[in-house]
């Protein structure tokens, strides 16, 4: 049965596209069947962290207003066929989109896949309502600062109140030497804010912002680092018990790679 | 602020007493209630019934309501009723107020968790918070408390106080007595917060 998970945060810019893309090819990499829908649609940028930008003919415009079939929307990707993203859209003119539309594609795309990740706009307005509207499971995505937590903590109430009870977090962008200097906040802290089980750390890398600019998901980048976190990240959502590391410090051997 | 609800039931007058109002207020308001029905009814005496709510009433609140109906001459007191046991139901809500929530409870609540900043719980009578109060506490009767094993920046309003800010203190109670509110932090001393010169006026 095709599991729906929200990538969701409040606040803009903590990582939930790249998290989307990253975690979706970790998934499709275990030979599963994944489809990425990119729910913000004024903002699209799922497509061209995935690489897919210039292969997109047909977005979620054209299917809504009717000018094509859902399948000839949906982009499979070429390093891995079982991964396909249904892009958002490409004009400025949202505002009269249907953004409810979103829950029917969900609903007709979802008995074909095993994993659906709906990547959220940020903020908590009408796109964010859609997006989580079809959802049974919910990553919340943080990074280390006051704003983006407390952000997720009313994102968290909300997504409660749509009866998803099944709500995880991941912290992105951590900084360890940032988190040791308390410049950060620290990882304690936003549990003690958000109260749900966290279910993943990625550290702050460079390879992640280079493979975002090239097209090239981290995960699929043999030298990333962060590489081991969406991979644990997909093998957790797949019922494996892998252990979470809070903090480590950068061998040798990890800064001659990075 | 409507203080007296009055309607009739056959030949006895029901009146139907404002359970949040302060007491003297009330007690005036009747004395004004009584001066009408003696203009207009004379002599005749009525049966009255009196209904405080959630209510109680101590010993010397009873007799002030009588010697007010006795000074009257026109009325005597057939029943007076509280219902002070349906304040006893506290429901409890599990987990935390996250931010942004506004939470109403009908009499009492327990949290069993936090109240996060910028989240607002809204209680008739007492509030008991396992965890901390970092958001806003508002108790409408004067009777309310509030408990919790921590305050860092709470904002607590009870009845007609104005709204404080309790910087930072552990676990402790804020009550609301003699038109102050008051803490009792680390229900082991007594301290108080004088609202008087704030304080905004009800009804």
């Amino acid at each position: 049965m095709s599991r729906v998970i929200v990538v969701t945060s409040g606040k803009g810019g903590v990582g939930k596209t790249t998290l989307t893309a990253n975690i979706g090819v970790a998934l499709a990499m275990q030979n599963l069947r994944v489809c990425l829908i990119d729910a913000d649609l004024g903002l699209k940028n799922l497509d061209a962290i995935l690489g897919i930008e210039g292969r997109v003919v047909y977005d979620m415009q054209d299917v809504i207003e009717n000018r094509c079939e859902l399948n000839q929307a949906i982009v499979k990707d070429k390093r891995l066929s079982n991964l396909h993203i249904i892009p958002a859209c490409k004009n400025l003119d949202v505002q009269t989109i249907d953004f409810s539309y979103i829950q029917r594609i969900v609903n007709q795309v979802k008995p074909n896949y095993d994993y659906v990740l709906i990547d959220s706009p940020a903020g908590i307005e009408r796109g964010f309502f859609n997006a989580i509207k079809t959802a049974t499971e919910a990553l919340v995505v943080v990074t280390l600062d006051i704003a983006s937590i407390r952000d997720a903590d009313k994102v968290v109430a909300l997504i409660n109140r749509e009866s998803i009870q099944d709500v995880k977090l991941i912290i992105n962008r951590v900084e360890p030497d940032r988190v040791n200097s308390h410049i950060s906040l620290s990882v304690d802290d936003a549990l003690e804010v958000l109260s749900i089980p966290l279910f993943g750390i990625v550290y702050e890398e460079p390879t992640v912002i280079s493979g975002n600019n090239h097209g090239v998901p981290a995960v699929l980048d043999e030298r990333s680092l962060a590489r081991k976190s969406f991979t644990n990240i997909a093998r957790r959502l797949q019922g494996e018990k892998v252990d979470i590391v809070k903090y480590k410090k950068k061998g040798l051997l990890a800064r001659i790679f990075s | 602020m409507e203080f007296i609800n009055i309607h009739s039931d056959n030949d006895t007058i029901i009146m139907v007493m404002n359970e949040e109002a302060d007491y003297a207020i009330l007690l005036d308001v009747l004395r004004e209630r009584l001066t009408v029905m003696k203009e207009h009814d004379g002599q005749t005496i009525r049966k009255i019934r009196f209904d405080f709510g959630h209510r109680m009433l101590d010993a010397a609140e009873l007799m002030l309501l009588f010697d007010t109906v006795t000074a009257s001459d026109i009325a005597i007191i057939e029943g007076i009723s509280t219902r002070p046991e349906i304040l006893s139901p506290i429901e409890i809500f599990e987990g935390s107020v996250r931010s942004g929530e506004h939470l109403y409870f009908q009499n009492s609540v327990m949290i069993a968790g936090d109240i996060h900043p910028n989240a607002t719980v809204t209680v008739r009578l007492n509030v008991y918070v396992v965890g901390k109060i970092q958001g806003k506490i508002v108790v409408k009767s004067e009777q309310g408390k509030v408990v919790s094993s921590g305050f860092k920046g709470a904002v607590i309003q009870i009845y007609d106080s104005m709204p404080q800010v309790l910087e930072k203190m552990e676990a402790g109670l804020v009550y609301y007595e003699n038109k102050t509110m008051k803490i009792n932090p680390g229900f082991s001393q007594r301290g108080e917060i004088d609202v008087t010169s704030h304080r905004r006026h009800v009804g």
